[in-house]
């Protein structure tokens, strides 16, 4: 198991394609493209449902990049620690599982990763407004800094249980 | 005492956890129910216009957007009925695989309705993540059910949402011999999941509701119907799919953007309690076996029981995908020879296979070129929805229109998620009022 977990939600075609486009910019980012293969799977996926559960279980850290909508002007970055976020999965039904439905069962089950972010980008409430590559890319760089942040915590980590030599 | 009675109006304006927008809405008076609308107002989604003009292909992947959820059925209607057009004959090895991705669809679809719609409900939980606290385990087992579901769809059609992998005669790709003996793991270790949950539902204390009403769907000699079959009725009701329009009439009510369909004039069930009454024998014995030390019983009149007869398919599937899966890998480890170009033809092919829930039928009409010239689709959730007007008449009276407002509108949300319905497959569908007078 990857201990870091990227996971791009989004349809591949029409307004929803931002998760799609921003796993394609992070398949080649440099940075990404240096790291430990055992380290982070980025999963580019198509409505996954409560299939993002089993993407994510046994991460320690995962990423979730979707297009957000919620009455705020397009085209800002939101950083979002998924223990703040608000769903009770009271809309939960079998067709109509978001990622918040997703992560709210996961909570309850115990199946969520310790430390869940969702990094997204408004889209405004037309869904008319497309990000050009620039605003993808900051995106994808900030994805990529929380991963390499989260990296030197591990070796850290890792470092301070590790026994000693000698 | 004497009971009183009393007269009011009930509104659900917006139905919870079902797909689409839908409402239900009844008058209570002089101790009956009058005016109960079942009313959809979702707004139609005209897929059988947008057909009109593509070719064969565009059809099945087109078919596949109608549901997330079950579209494995809409293309399996769609490319039966292509192929009698096309007089195409797939080989043995494919109408195998196009169960086993059958399979996949009735766990993922019967998964997510028992545990997400159906369990809360009988158990008094708002949603699955309010009963996932007390019935953690359940959920999860749950879950790693679906999720078996999603990769068998995963393995023949390339992704498991709105699946890409079915072409006329065949698949684009036949399944490796590696990911089909992994599945195979699964499929093992995912019996004990489908028994105990079959064991788990049959012992849920279900509403005592006995009801009259036909149940339809497909009936194959050899096996448990999923893509082939004729269509037959509980009253004797045996035909051809390609003359369902006969017997079957589709109508347009003034509450709903969905059609109702009657037989002969009157309400029918089609989906898993249907399938399972008029095909209990076809079950592989260790379903009917384990359902024989169980306290309960198919055929079955109590449409409550429908979550049990979602389990049993779900046993049923896995059973079946197994068997499937290892006659695939001891029949064809050589690769697929190349599908001949399909040649197209002018025509009229019907196709009707048994989704999630219930019955799908479709007709399409081709040009020369092989291009939809008209298109008719006629989803389970139609079907049922005179059904359910009709159930929900009788299970409110029986459960007791004295009942204050907020039990008959959670009695009535249970009736009508019980069904499983799907509004947006059928605009081509609940908030609930209630009016005592």
């Amino acid at each position: 198991m990857n201990p870091i977990v990227v996971a791009c939600v989004g349809s591949p075609f029409g307004a929803d394609n931002l998760g799609h486009r921003v796993a394609q910019i992070l398949f080649a980012h440099p940075v990404v493209q240096s790291l430990p293969e055992q380290l982070l799977r980025i999963e580019a996926s198509d409505r996954p449902q409560l299939n993002l559960l089993a993407q994510i279980e046994g991460a320690q850290l995962a990423i979730i990049v979707d297009a957000v909508q919620g009455g705020l002007a397009p085209g800002q970055l939101l950083r979002i620690d998924a223990a703040q976020l608000a769903g009770d999965g009271g809309r939960l039904s079998s067709h109509a599982v978001g990622v918040a439905e997703a992560l709210a069962l996961g909570r309850a089950l115990d199946l969520l990763p310790p430390r869940v972010l969702i990094m997204g980008l408004t889209m405004g409430e037309s869904l008319q407004w497309q990000p050009d590559s620039e605003v993808l890319r900051k995106l994808a760089d900030s994805v990529v800094g929380e991963v390499a942040q989260f990296r030197v915590q591990l070796e850290l980590s890792h470092n301070a249980i590790a026994p000693s030599e000698g | 005492m004497t009971e009183q009675k009393r007269d009011t109006t009930i509104t659900v304006p917006v139905l919870a956890r079902v797909e689409g927008e839908g409402a239900l809405q009844f008058r209570v008076s002089d101790g009956a129910i009058h005016d109960l609308q079942l009313r959809i107002f979702e707004p139609p989604r005209l897929f059988e216009k947008f057909l009109e003009g593509r070719e064969h292909q565009q059809v099945i992947d087109s078919v596949a957007r109608i549901c997330g959820i079950c579209p494995v059925a809409y293309q399996m209607s769609a490319v039966h009925a292509l192929e009698s057009i096309f007089a195409v004959t797939p080989s043995a090895a494919v109408r195998d695989l196009r169960r086993v991705m059958y399979c996949g669809e009735w766990l993922e679809s019967h998964a997510l309705h028992i545990h997400l719609l159906a369990a809360p409900d009988f158990l008094g939980y708002p949603n699955a993540v309010a009963m996932a606290q007390d019935y953690p385990e359940e959920v999860r087992r749950g879950l790693r059910l679906q999720a078996l579901g999603n990769k068998l769809i995963k393995l023949l059609g390339g992704r498991s949402v709105h699946p890409v992998g079915v072409r006329v005669g065949g698949f684009f790709a036949m399944p490796g011999v590696a990911k089909v003996k992994a599945l195979l793991q699964e499929l093992g270790q995912a019996m004990d999941d489908a028994r105990e949950l079959v064991q788990w539902l049959a012992q849920l204390h279900l509403p005592e509701d006995e009801q009259d009403f036909v149940s339809v769907s497909l009936q194959h000699p050899d096996e448990y119907p999923m893509n082939e079959g004729r269509m037959v009725g509980s009253d004797g009701l045996d035909i051809a799919i390609a003359d369902y329009q006969v017997h079957f009439a589709e109508q347009h009510v003034s509450h709903s953007t969905a059609l109702h369909s009657l037989y002969q004039g009157q309400p029918y069930l089609v989906g898993p309690l249907a399938r399972v009454n008029n095909n209990w024998q076809l079950l592989h014995p260790p379903v009917r076996e384990l359902m024989s030390t169980l306290a309960m019983s198919f055929p079955s009149r109590n449409m409550f029981h429908s979550v049990v007869a979602r389990a049993l398919e779900i046993y049923y599937a896995i059973l079946e995908a197994q068997a499937l899966l290892q006659n695939y890998l001891l029949t064809e480890t050589t690769p697929q020879k190349r599908l001949d170009p399909i040649t197209a033809k002018a025509g009229i092919g019907f196709g009707c296979t048994e989704a999630p829930r219930g019955i799908l039928w479709h007709r399409y009409q081709l040009d020369e070129g092989g291009r939809v010239q008209q298109a008719t689709i006629v989803p389970p959730t139609s079907q049922n929805q005179a059904r359910m007007e009709q159930d929900l008449q009788r299970s409110l009276t029986a459960f007791g229109l004295q009942q204050p407002d907020d039990a008959l509108r959670q009695h009535a949300e249970t009736v009508i998620r019980n069904y499983d319905p799907c509004i947006s497959c059928s605009t081509h569908f609940l908030t609930l009022k209630v009016a005592r007078e």
